[in-house]
């Protein structure tokens, strides 16, 4: 299962929920000197954001063996004592009477909690909170959606952390990760449709990579997404044939405007206009986004009307048969993931070269790597530059 | 096979001496360096490759021998992503200054000091002031224009001028001799007029021509000249006008995001790709300008550069 092949080791690792994970890394450490009064924590999430792979990675980090146990594991206080039992042993047995046994500090992960709590399962969860009031234990709790009726206690209880959907973008990263280590040659247009269309869900991400690197043609039902607020805004835009209209819809979505127009250019790039109704467009998208910069760093917010209104009249230029807006990653964000680590040999050697040739990275890219390509083609070698370095820069330059 | 070093390195001039023509600048330079603690800030202006970033490396050897590296800061405000990262480094470097190296000041050397808006440059001239007791600076240019007065009112100017064909020539029939490389006398010529003095790249011309083999003729000069004078923007603006916009956008985005470039970085290039490509028209200019303006006003990369390509792509279309 890639999904497990790769779950993230470390913290490091873990793409997305930057916010939950310091929590989680300052509720750690506080719980380690301790100095909270919570039992434990509680993840709160939908499915595949990270969770488990949270806690895998926290407790790895920070030195603790992590047993994993989920609803069906949880029926009756025996049937989870026997799964502790290797573990128990240390919890139970006196700690001075087994000092040659190296103890490590015991993470238990209870996933589903909404799906046991309030049943029979309940003597079971009875048995580990017991452990965890003892301090036995660290106990990580985790659920898509807490009633909070029915665990008022484990709220009480436990440290809230949320984790939210991933981003496109941060799907991608991940995929692209995987495709770097199995060497898999997976179309930029697939990649895309995965990460748009698992709704932040890693785990559905990863495994329908897997499915297509397997040869499984991609699900037809993994269809594109044309409601999110934003592609209705965007769409509603572009079809607007009334300037009031369009100011309206500008005015009361809930898209930024930079999201706006920078959505309409991805748009306006991918359709298939006349090149000059293109430029003119585009000449318009680009003098909006002058003026919306100006707005930002210098605060004058006294223009933000007139570019509303800029906005709105150019997107009434916009043939409203001929440009429709998918959702999707950006093609620049999408090149900046995709091409990171070739971006990144490539920045090693700049930098080596800017170093020793006391000239800008243009001047690099401009008056010495097509002679150094040139060189490496006729079998000379440069010093300072590996045979991989120049394979990286011929791959690119020729 | 034994690896070699750049030409444009290894025969780069380590003494004042050893510079390529500039005459009165090296004798008017030498006068100065005469009394070292009188050093003052200095403006180098003048086309690329004439040696103002060697002259300037000669200085810090001047002043701090085998020790240049560590009183030596360089930086290309190219690079710099604004002034702020300028200023910490300035600041950063100047803080620390210990009398008893013996050394008069610290130097710091920032090249392509006019691609720095107005606006910048008056920030610099604050940070000058500021660190004045501890640091002096080389700024270097291509357009001393674009260098506002109240800094080149400050800096000893010195205005390097474009080299000598027979300098030029002389210089590289030297090395050939050095390395062991046959040449005709007239494509030593074609590589000084096709690199238009510039001796960085006649260098590398010249490097790439000795790496065939036999003789170096102009038609080989011409030959590779043809090759590697162009830049990647060549491969995207003729993407645009073979395959059209959305394929041109996206290789573009991917040459940019690989080998780390700027917008403003992509415009220069691509004033570089569309007058090789015999291309530039009063129309085109005006667009480069447009959207180097745009840029530097602050508009997003992704945005002003799709932009910029489809007004291209218009004007070579009509």
């Amino acid at each position: 299962m890639w999904v497990e092949k790769y779950r993230p080791k470390t913290l490091a690792e873990v793409v997305g929920n930057e916010q939950a994970k310091s929590e989680f890394v300052k509720w750690l450490s506080d719980w380690k000197k301790r100095k909270v009064k919570e039992l434990g924590v509680f993840f709160i999430g939908p499915q595949g954001v990270g969770k488990t792979s949270l806690a895998y990675a926290a407790a790895n980090d920070f030195g603790y063996q992590f047993i994993e146990l989920n609803a069906s594991d949880v029926r009756t206080e025996s049937a989870i004592l026997r799964k502790l039992a290797p573990i128990s042993g240390t919890i139970s047995l006196d700690s001075f009477s087994s000092s040659e046994f190296i103890r490590k500090d015991i993470m238990v992960f209870l996933d589903e909690v909404d799906g046991i709590y309030g049943h029979s399962d309940r003597g079971g969860l009875g048995a580990i909170m017991e452990l965890a009031r003892q301090r036995n234990i660290l106990l990580i709790l985790s659920a898509n959606f807490p009633d909070a009726v029915k665990h008022k206690e484990l709220l009480k209880n436990f440290k809230r952390i949320y984790l939210h959907p991933l981003s496109p973008r941060q799907i991608l990263i991940i995929l692209k990760r995987i495709c770097e280590t199995e060497h898999l040659n997976i179309s930029a247009d697939i990649l895309q449709k995965i990460s748009m269309k698992s709704r932040g869900d890693a785990r559905f991400a990863i495994n329908t990579l897997h499915m297509v690197a397997m040869g499984h043609p991609l699900p037809e039902d993994l269809e594109v997404n044309l409601t999110t607020p934003l592609a209705k805004t965007v769409n509603d835009l572009i079809q607007c044939k009334d300037h009031m209209e369009a100011i309206n819809k500008i005015s009361y979505s809930l898209s930024r405007i930079d999201e706006i127009y920078r959505a309409l250019s991805e748009a306006i790039a991918n359709s298939n206009l006349d090149t000059s109704k293109r430029a003119e467009i585009f000449d318009l998208i680009s003098k909006i986004d002058v003026f919306m910069r100006k707005i930002a760093k210098k605060g004058q917010w006294k223009i933000l009307r007139e570019v509303i209104y800029l906005l709105a009249s150019t997107s009434l230029l916009i043939p409203g048969d001929r440009v429709r807006y998918v959702e999707k990653i950006p093609d620049y964000v999408f090149s900046k993931v995709i091409y990171k680590s070739r971006s990144e040999k490539f920045n090693e050697i700049i930098n080596s070269l800017k170093r020793r040739l006391h000239c800008s990275r243009r001047k690099i890219v401009q008056y010495m790597l097509p002679y150094l390509a040139f060189l490496a083609k006729n079998n000379r070698r440069i010093s300072g530059l590996s045979k991989d370095d120049i394979n990286v820069m011929l791959s690119v330059l020729t | 096979m034994p690896s070699e070093l750049m030409w444009v390195e290894k025969y780069r001039p380590k003494t004042l001496d050893e510079v390529i023509d500039q005459r009165e600048i090296i004798i008017g330079l030498k006068k100065m360096l005469n009394e070292v603690s009188e050093m003052p800030h200095m403006l180098f202006s003048g086309p690329p490759g004439t040696g103002k970033t060697t002259v300037a490396l000669c200085i810090a050897r001047h002043l701090y021998n085998d020790a240049w590296r560590d009183h030596t800061l360089e930086l290309n405000a190219s690079d710099e992503r604004g002034i702020d990262v300028i200023r910490n480094k300035v600041k950063a470097f100047s803080q620390f200054f210990d009398r008893t190296l013996g050394i008069p000041f610290k130097l710091v050397i920032l090249d392509e000091a006019d691609m720095m808006t107005s606006e910048a440059q008056t920030a610099l001239r604050r940070i000058m002031e500021m660190t004045a007791r501890t640091t002096r600076f080389i700024l270097i240019c291509n357009y001393l224009s674009k260098i506002i007065s109240p800094i080149q009112s400050r800096c000893a100017v010195f205005r390097f001028k474009k080299l000598d064909r027979d300098d030029v020539v002389k210089y590289l029939s030297q090395i050939c001799e050095k390395e062991g490389v046959k040449y005709d006398e007239n494509a030593l010529k074609e590589i000084y007029e096709i690199t238009e003095g510039d001796l960085r790249r006649a260098l590398n011309l010249l490097q790439s021509a000795s790496s065939l083999k036999g003789k170096i003729t102009i038609e080989i000069v011409r030959k590779i000249a043809g090759e590697v004078s162009g830049n990647f923007m060549i491969d995207v603006l003729e993407t645009l006008i073979k395959e059209g916009y959305s394929p041109a956008r996206k290789k573009l985005f991917e040459y940019m995001i690989t080998l780390g470039l700027s917008g403003i970085d992509v415009i220069r290039l691509a004033m570089d790709a569309l007058d090789f490509m015999g291309k530039m028209n009063p129309k085109i200019a005006e667009i480069l300008a447009t959207y180097d303006f745009r840029l530097v006003e602050g508009g997003n990369e992704e945005i002003q550069l799709s932009a910029f390509l489809a007004a291209i792509h218009n004007e070579l279309r009509s």
